[in-house]
């Protein structure tokens, strides 16, 4: 029976190598013959003896049909488990390989943790920070809103927070919002246990929470209109101080402690994964509103949270900010001033949060991708090299039938192995990496909380280890595999036309991460630079010798403006009376501490171009040693004395900046002030008495900021005390900061026991904070040039080695025929130099043109520092010329006889 | 004579590879074996010899190589491997296993 071969079984055929349809065809007919046979000896005729033998067998079709199915899952299990076979046979020999090189595989695997440790540790700060969502529910619903104050000069607008009429008639208006809350932050005291505790606090209005879309673990949330005076006082805790104070008793809920020595009961207790969207408020009040009856336009204080209904988006909730604006602007004409409506702008929430560091994130993470860089091309390097010294194994592999595929995939394979070890020694230097970034990081990043090596970090350093193992096995098992044997063991060598090509490539090779690190390096040097610069701010104080300490008044032990002033001069007595001790005095917010409490004030006979008579500023409250305490320059006028007492006449001190704002062509000396700008206002008049030199207020990049300062046992009398409970105590004195401290607290818990000190710290420290953000983001950046920097010169050492290494002969008959040593020295770091410069010309004009990326980030510094400019490379130069000229003393002292015999 | 029996699956396997024990067959010759062995009592479908062959081949427990027959043709013999040889066993196990069983039940008195 004649079987016509179809195509397809041709074609299938050639494919797999193996003719299945063909070979059950035969089979099959072999059957169907021997079976005539034997019935042709039995007597049959061939016809009769084909037909029974056909009849015997039985449903030909079905039987070819099923064999051939059969067949094909065997072919395919059968090559399954040999491409298995090879992979397992490939890794055997790639770890036999590498244990037989140890030193290789050692400086390869650390090379690579390296790179790939810290692109894993960026990776999952940068995935914390700014990717992953807020914990609340439907976090993307959440925007942050606050006011923009313009001032009248037309001068830069600024953020400010709103006030209570303005949250109300808001949050009565809006039809975008589903819910707005407002809240402040700042510290109370929390007693009654076994110490006083000073912890942050939030007051907040009755549906925060809701608002927020966080709910307590324990207990309740805030009920609707439980934020009205008069009603009970109550908190909720968050997990920490629940813990902390209370043990972690379920009996808290329902029970009372004092919160600034006053009872309060506690209604709810927050689970422990909540966070406050700013700062770290770790209970939360109430902050009383009476809807009916407001506090005073002017008096802004309130930070306003914002989430949008289901339906509505962040455009048109702006939109319907705008218009409410302008209605109310049109409908109240009469109100002029920087009181009247300020325009309400908003972000998303997380952006708020998050939004000032994004652009540092994204130059930490490009810079650390080119540190991976390098470090490719460092073993790319390497492994090149391997390839040389391995021709022979090579060769002698190709001789015994392997394919150039085979031989590609076999130092893959390796560079796969060798890119996963480093790899997993990655990823626990990442783990490492994350700690020590959370650790310095606290001040400088938000959301440092949501920052860990959870599973997408750990694929990411998986993807990334078979990344790179790709990108620096490619080149060499390209150049290295041959498949003709002899080719493979003559051209293999260092001599051949691919020894030479493997040469220029290991060359540029070398050039390439000379130009990467030299960009690191000049963006470090920007940093730094920007960081000292930072540093040499003259802040308008002196620090040094100077300690703080936070504490506020409860009105609970201090009801009237007399007891404050009675404690706060005694305070002063006493600790001035501390031997050693220069200055000591209290203020509302201390310089680099940010400016809370922004005032409308009101400048009766000022003479000033404002026709309205109206600015702001921001309010200080003081004792009378504090310019002192600080040594902040007086420039006219007086300080404040003990004279300046409740019932004298009420005086102030502006600061430079308010004094050249309001009144640039006059003496301010002797004019008159008064604390908010609205008709009927009845704080009293205030003589300006004194002007001070300006500090910086809101950290040392921040600008000189309008400053009225107010003798604390006055400051009583206006907007009810504002600020007169809470101080920063500051302290100047020629002893240690230690026993300076010592000595204080003791006169503190002399006067009350019961009194709280938070934040009690050197001014120094105080100023290091506020340098958190820059050295976060320099520090980094020197860490990643230094690790470039070692690996190019470990870059540039392997390279010239090896050349020198090649080369023996060669300089042997050079030094045999007479060379003098110096010559053949100069000969091999000259060789170095060249690709040195090569690639410092190529990295520097990289930098020279993407240097605007950093321009955010430098203080004071241009992007195209001509000192950084200069610094980086000479650096570099002096690494690798110390790199080059190791391996070239070690040329120039090979013995000629010696290496004219070797290979 | 008893009829045409169905004959299941298992059980041709284990026939095929008895078959194979003393020496390599083709399928053909192992059609034969199993007709002469038991004096023809025994029909198969030839036809299904096949699949099962190529099964037991797939499974490792035969292999299969070209080869010339006795009468100088080109033919695919059949031989055990090492893992075959343990299945027969096993099989050859569990089926006198299971007949002793199914005798002892069939020779049971009334109790």
């Amino acid at each position: 029976m004649r079987w016509v071969p179809d195509l397809g079984r041709l074609i299938r055929a050639l494919v797999r190598g193996e003719d299945i349809a063909g070979e059950i065809d035969a089979e099959i007919q072999f059957h169907l013959e021997s079976r005539a046979a034997v019935l042709r000896d039995a007597g049959m005729t061939d016809e009769q003896a084909l037909r029974e033998a056909r009849r015997r067998f039985g449903n030909i079709d079905r039987v070819r049909r099923e064999c051939e199915a059969i067949g094909e899952r065997r072919v395919h299990e059968r090559r399954r488990a040999s491409r298995l076979d090879g992979l397992r046979r490939d890794l055997l020999l790639a770890a036999r390989s590498l244990r037989r090189n140890p030193v290789f595989a050692l400086v390869v695997v650390t090379t690579l943790a390296l790179g790939i440790g810290a692109n894993t540790a960026i990776l999952a700060v940068v995935r914390g920070i700014l990717v992953r969502p807020l914990p609340y529910e439907n976090a993307d619903r959440l925007a942050a809103l606050w006011l923009e104050f313009r001032p009248e000069d037309g001068g830069p607008g600024r953020e400010i927070v709103a006030s209570e009429p303005e949250y109300l008639e808001l949050r009565a208006a809006t039809r975008t919002f589903a819910g707005i809350a407002a809240y402040w932050t700042g510290e109370v005291n929390v007693g009654g246990i076994v110490e006083p505790l000073r912890v942050p606090a939030a007051a907040v209005s009755a549906n925060f929470l809701r608002v927020l879309g966080a709910s307590p673990i324990l207990g309740r949330d805030f009920a609707e209109g439980e934020d009205r005076p008069g009603t009970e006082s109550v908190i909720i805790l968050g997990d920490g101080l629940w813990r902390r104070a209370l043990g972690g008793s379920r009996d808290a809920v329902g029970s009372t402690i004092p919160v600034n020595g006053r009872p309060a009961t506690i209604i709810g207790v927050l689970p422990a994964s909540f966070v406050f969207p700013d700062g770290d408020a770790e209970i939360l009040q109430l902050n009383r509103v009476d809807p009916a009856n407001p506090a005073g336009r002017s008096s802004h204080y309130l930070s306003m949270l914002g989430r949008l209904e289901p339906d509505a988006t962040l455009e048109q909730a702006r939109a319907e900010l705008a218009t409410l604006t302008a209605r109310w602007n049109a409908e109240f004409p009469d109100r002029h001033g920087p009181s009247d409506h300020h325009p309400i702008v908003m972000t998303g929430l997380r952006e708020r949060i998050v939004g000032d560091v994004r652009q540092q994130l994204y130059i930490v993470s490009g810079a650390v991708a080119l540190v991976l860089l390098i470090a490719c091309v460092n073993v790319a390097n390497l492994m090149l090299a391997r390839t040389e010294n391995r021709h022979r194994e090579i060769g002698i592999r190709a001789a015994l039938g392997a394919g150039k595929t085979r031989l590609v995939a076999q130092m893959m394979t390796e560079s796969a192995l060798v890119a996963l070890i480093g790899g997993g020694a990655g990823v626990v230097l990442a783990t490492l990496g994350v700690r020590f970034l959370i650790g310095i990081g606290p001040e400088a990043l938000p959301r440092l909380e949501a920052v860990r090596v959870d599973g997408v970090v750990l694929g990411f350093a998986l993807a990334l280890s078979l990344a790179t193992g790709l990108l620096f096995g490619l080149l060499p098992a390209l150049l290295g595999a041959r498949n003709h044997p002899a080719a493979a063991v003559k051209e293999g060598g260092p001599t051949g036309t691919v020894g030479a090509k493997r040469m220029i490539v290991r060359r540029l090779l070398v050039a390439g991460e000379v130009g990467l690190a030299v960009m690191l390096l000049v963006g470090a040097g920007l940093l730094v630079k920007s960081f000292v610069r930072l540093q040499q701010v003259d802040a308008g104080f002196r620090y040094d010798g100077v300690v703080t300490m936070d504490f506020s008044l409860t009105s609970a032990r201090y009801p009237t403006p007399r007891d404050l002033a009675r404690f706060h001069a005694e305070l002063d007595r006493r600790v001035r009376a501390l031997p050693g001790i220069r200055g000591a005095g209290a203020v509302r917010a201390l310089p680099l501490r940010g400016a809370p409490g922004w005032e409308t004030v009101s400048l009766t006979g000022a003479r000033t171009p404002d026709a309205q008579g109206g600015g702001v500023a921001q309010y200080q409250v003081v004792s009378p040693g504090y310019f002192e305490a600080l040594s902040i320059p007086l420039l006219a006028g007086r300080r404040f004395t003990e004279d300046d007492r409740v019932d004298a006449a009420p005086v102030a001190i502006i600061n430079e900046t308010m004094a050249r704002l309001y009144w640039p062509d006059w003496d301010p000396l002797r004019e008159r002030v008064q604390l908010g700008n609205w008709p009927g206002n009845t704080n009293p008049e205030m003589t300006i008495v004194g002007i001070v030199a300006d500090v910086l207020q809101t950290g040392l990049s921040g600008e000189h900021i309008p400053q009225l300062y107010v003798p604390r046992p006055q400051a009583g009398a206006y907007y009810n005390g504002l600020g007169t409970r809470f101080a920063t105590y500051a302290v100047r004195s020629d002893t240690d900061p230690i026993s300076t401290i010592r000595a204080v607290r003791a006169v503190i818990r002399d006067l009350d026991p019961d009194l709280p000190l938070a934040n009690v710290q050197t001014m120094e420290r105080v100023v290091a904070r506020s340098l958190a953000d820059t050295r976060f983001t320099s520090l980094l950046m020197t860490i990643f040039s230094a690790v470039a920097l070692i690996l190019g010169a470990v870059g540039i050492y392997g390279l010239m080695a090896y050349t020198v290494a090649q080369r023996t002969r060669e300089i042997g008959l050079r030094m045999a025929l007479g060379a003098d040593r110096a010559r053949v020295l100069w000969g091999v770091v000259r060789q170095g130099m060249v690709l040195t410069l090569l690639g410092l010309t190529a990295g520097l004009a990289l930098a020279w043109g993407i240097g605007k990326i950093v321009a955010g980030l430098v203080f004071e510094v241009s992007v195209r520092d001509p000192l950084v400019f200069a610094g980086a490379p000479l650096l570099l130069l002096a690494v690798a010329l110390l790199a080059a000229y190791l391996p070239a003393r070690r040329a120039a002292a090979v013995d000629p006889m010696v290496a004219i015999r070797a290979e | 004579m008893p009829d045409r029996a169905d004959v299941l699956q298992g059980t041709l396997d284990m026939l095929i590879l008895k078959a194979l024990t003393w020496e390599p067959m083709h399928g053909f010759g192992v059609s034969r074996w199993i007709e002469q062995v038991t004096d023809d009592h025994l029909q198969i479908e030839e036809g299904a010899l096949y699949p099962a062959l190529h099964r037991l081949h797939r499974r490792g427990l035969i292999e299969a190589e070209w080869g010339v027959s006795e009468h100088n043709r080109r033919a695919k013999y059949y031989r055990l491997t090492k893992a075959g040889r343990r299945e027969l066993r096993e099989r050859i196990r569990g089926w006198e296993h299971a007949s002793s069983a199914v005798n002892q039940i069939l020779q049971a008195q009334r109790a």
